[in-house]
């Protein structure tokens, strides 16, 4: 997919998340700053200076798709990326030794890929990803395949990793981690950059008025609130009413009170990233 | 430079450790061994301890049958004395350990007929014709006396002829069917060579291509670098395998004769009896041999080898590197290689046509092109192909393996990423000007 007029800047120690439908560029994107594709035209800064090979070492990157080479040794294998990553022996089975430590998986050194699991392998490969402690990790899709109790691990890792000064690029279609994990995001559709920025404030940008309020008794609607109020949707105690212009939270308090109503809770429904990633991708159609 | 380094040592060590290759180095001299072993066993089977007996009426061969024993495995025995009949002969061999009788009748020199021989079984080929030669070559000498003829005159009238070969003001030495031989032998391991690590080369990039490992090392290496480092592995690989080969074989020889000494000597023996009874053709045969090799100027046939080999191995692997790097399965590379292969089989037919007229047009161009020159080239250079020849064939070679290692690269560095799209040579060609 070719990119077209993408701009966009990253700061650094933060969680970005690129967001796009299959076959937007956002694969294309990752290789330009990777530097496994080289633009056409534009530039890519790296701290201030143009993305140049010396760059490639400061990067980390782990596709999709998972790239290990099955016949091989986990130790073996994590020794020849931390190699071609230019450190010596002794600095590599250090570095190779403590992360196999900290995820765990020292018992695996000396198993082929091919004996492991799914999930196994992601945790070598993200390994193999973060071995040389790069600034800049971009990281597709880390969580597939993984179980709730190792993909919570990895989670923390890359919290770790952002408060040890790297700067995390996290591509993905599982909206819930965006929420969890991201700061910022960017989404992407037919190589356009369509929305971006930080995730409470495009919330905001995109919120839909929505009030939810829950009551001590199912939810009866009668005239007086119907007249006064929008609603959207009740079930069992709980009502989603849309704030008119001009109305505030207070106005809805207010409505129920007098039908002397018991109100239970009462707080904005804010759109999730995957309505906003629909309706942008929807719109953008 | 270093990381090319890592990816040619891990690409080496993976395959040399593996349990295929080790078994099919150490395998393949053994199994030649062991063939080697099966047919001295079967040759020498036949000539086990067999005795005949030889009833001779006519008187004529006597002394011929003195010197026709071959060693322990062969023996005459020529009964003197003994006036019985054939027919009452024929069955009591047995009673003086012998396999089987000879009969010889009086016979017309004219006509020799009646010849016989009585046993439970057949004799070996070998064996039949040793009895044959020998007793035709005495029938033949005295029907020559009888004539009047002196045998030793005629002997010394059955002249051979060589003719000398001077090439330009240099007498040529050897024989130029050695020396084809030879050249032969070389260019076939070349083909060998070119063919089974130049699908290697492939089928490895295909397997990186298609389990995506390719895009983690692509951010840390130069695709150029990926693909140099795989082909030197590979090819350094092969050259493990054929010198462990060479190296087993040389061995394999040495120790075979202490294991199998009699069986070989008196193999050798029959040999000699059978095809070499006229020594100074034996001699012959073994001077021209010795002297194609003074003749082939070794340096030159080694360093030259090692040339083609080596830039003939880039030359194709580079293509075969570049085929996988584009493909993404395996009916897709059987479309891909089938034009790369073509001059390879080509070269195959154009090395029998070399053979036998080294010096043709054919053989020439042959010989220049870079798609034969690895094969062609080698196979012409034991009949003194002149220097100008071999080094603007050398120069041609470099330059295109060189400008083919580049084409291969640029290729690749397109074609290890794009994933589940059909390729067409027209889609290849863009790659290769795309920026």
């Amino acid at each position: 997919m070719a990119l077209q007029d993408v701009s966009l800047s990253i700061e650094k120690n933060k969680i970005y998340g690129l967001l796009g439908p299959n076959g937007a560029g956002k694969t294309t994107l990752i290789r330009n700053i990777t530097q496994i594709f080289y633009p056409d035209s534009g530039t890519i800064l790296f701290n201030g200076e143009k993305l140049a090979e010396k760059h490639q070492n400061l990067m980390g990157y782990m596709p999709e798709e998972r790239g290990l080479y099955k016949k091989m040794k986990v130790a073996e294998q994590l020794h020849y990326f931390a190699q071609l990553r230019n450190f010596s022996n002794i600095e590599a089975t250090q570095r190779i030794n403590y992360w196999l430590k900290k995820l765990d998986i020292e018992s695996w050194s000396n198993k082929t890929v091919e004996e492991l699991s799914k999930g196994m392998q992601q945790k070598v490969q993200f390994v193999a990803t973060v071995l040389h402690q790069p600034t800049l990790l971009i990281l597709d899709e880390p969580f597939s395949g993984l179980d709730p109790i190792n993909a919570e691990i990895i989670k923390n890792e890359i919290f770790e990793l952002q408060a040890n000064g790297t700067t995390i690029i996290f591509s993905t279609h599982r909206m819930e981690n965006v929420e969890e994990i991201c700061e910022d995001i960017f989404l992407i559709n037919d190589g356009k950059i369509i929305l971006n920025g930080n995730v409470k404030a495009i919330k905001q940008q995109y919120k839909q008025h929505l009030i939810k309020v829950e009551t001590a008794t199912d939810s009866e609607s009668n005239e007086t609130i119907e007249s006064q109020l929008e609603i959207v949707q009740t079930y069992n105690n709980q009502w989603l009413f849309k704030l008119k212009e001009h109305q505030t939270q207070n106005d809805i308090l207010k409505v129920l009170l007098q039908q002397q109503i018991e109100i239970l809770s009462m707080h904005e429904v804010l759109p999730t990233v995957n309505d906003i990633f629909i309706q942008k991708v929807k719109n953008e159609i | 430079m270093i990381k090319t380094w890592y990816i040619i040592k891990r690409e080496y060590l993976t395959r040399v450790r593996k349990k295929s290759f080790i078994l099919l180095t150490l395998l393949m001299p053994v199994l030649i061994g062991v063939m080697m072993i099966v047919m001295v066993n079967i040759a020498t089977s036949t000539q086990e301890k067999l005795r005949i007996a030889v009833k001779d009426e006519s008187g004529c061969f006597e002394d011929k049958f003195r010197g026709m024993d071959v060693g322990e495995n062969l023996r005459f025995i020529y009964l003197t004395g003994n006036r019985q009949p054939i027919d009452s002969l024929k069955n009591l061999y047995q009673n003086i350990n012998c396999d089987g009788i000879l009969f010889i009748p009086k016979f017309e020199l004219d006509k020799p007929l009646g010849f016989a021989y009585y046993s439970e079984n057949e004799l070996g080929l070998s064996t039949k014709e040793h009895i044959v030669k020998n007793l035709s070559e005495e029938v033949r000498n005295r029907a020559l006396s009888a004539r009047n003829y002196n045998i030793d005159t005629i002997a010394s009238l059955d002249k051979k002829i060589a003719i000398e070969q001077i090439i330009g003001d240099e007498t040529k030495k050897g024989s130029s069917e050695i020396a084809g031989l030879f050249g032969y032998a070389c260019g076939m391991l070349i083909y060998i060579f070119l063919i089974v690590y130049g699908a290697m080369v492939m089928r490895s990039v295909t397997e990186e291509k298609s389990n995506r490992i390719v895009e983690v090392l692509v951010t840390t290496v130069k695709p150029f670098q990926l693909m140099i480092g795989k082909i030197i592995g590979i090819g350094a690989v092969g050259l493990t395998q054929f010198l462990g080969w060479m190296l087993l074989t040389v061995c394999i020889n040495l120790l075979l004769p202490i294991f199998m000494g009699d069986k070989m000597i008196a193999m050798q023996a029959m040999q000699q009896s059978n095809q070499m009874t006229n020594s100074s053709e034996a001699t012959q045969m073994l001077m021209n041999i010795s002297m194609a090799f003074q003749g082939l100027d070794i340096a030159r046939m080694l360093l030259s080898f090692l040339f083609y080999f080596i830039f003939g191995y880039l030359f194709y692997a580079s293509q075969f590197a570049a085929i996988g790097a584009a493909v993404t399965d395996d009916s897709d590379a059987q479309t891909f290689t089938f034009p790369i292969t073509i001059p390879i089989i080509i070269s195959m037919v154009l090395m029998s046509v070399t053979l036998s007229q080294p010096f043709s047009s054919a053989a020439f161009w042959g010989s220049i092109l870079p798609f034969s020159s690895p094969i062609i080239m080698i196979t012409r250079i034991p009949f003194q192909v002149s220097w100008w020849e071999q080094i603007l064939s050398m120069f041609i070679l470099l330059i295109s393996s060189v400008g083919m290692a580049y084409v291969a690269a640029r290729i690749y560095r397109v074609g290890i990423l794009i994933q589940g799209k059909k390729i067409t040579f027209k889609e290849i060609g863009k790659w290769i000007f795309m920026k």
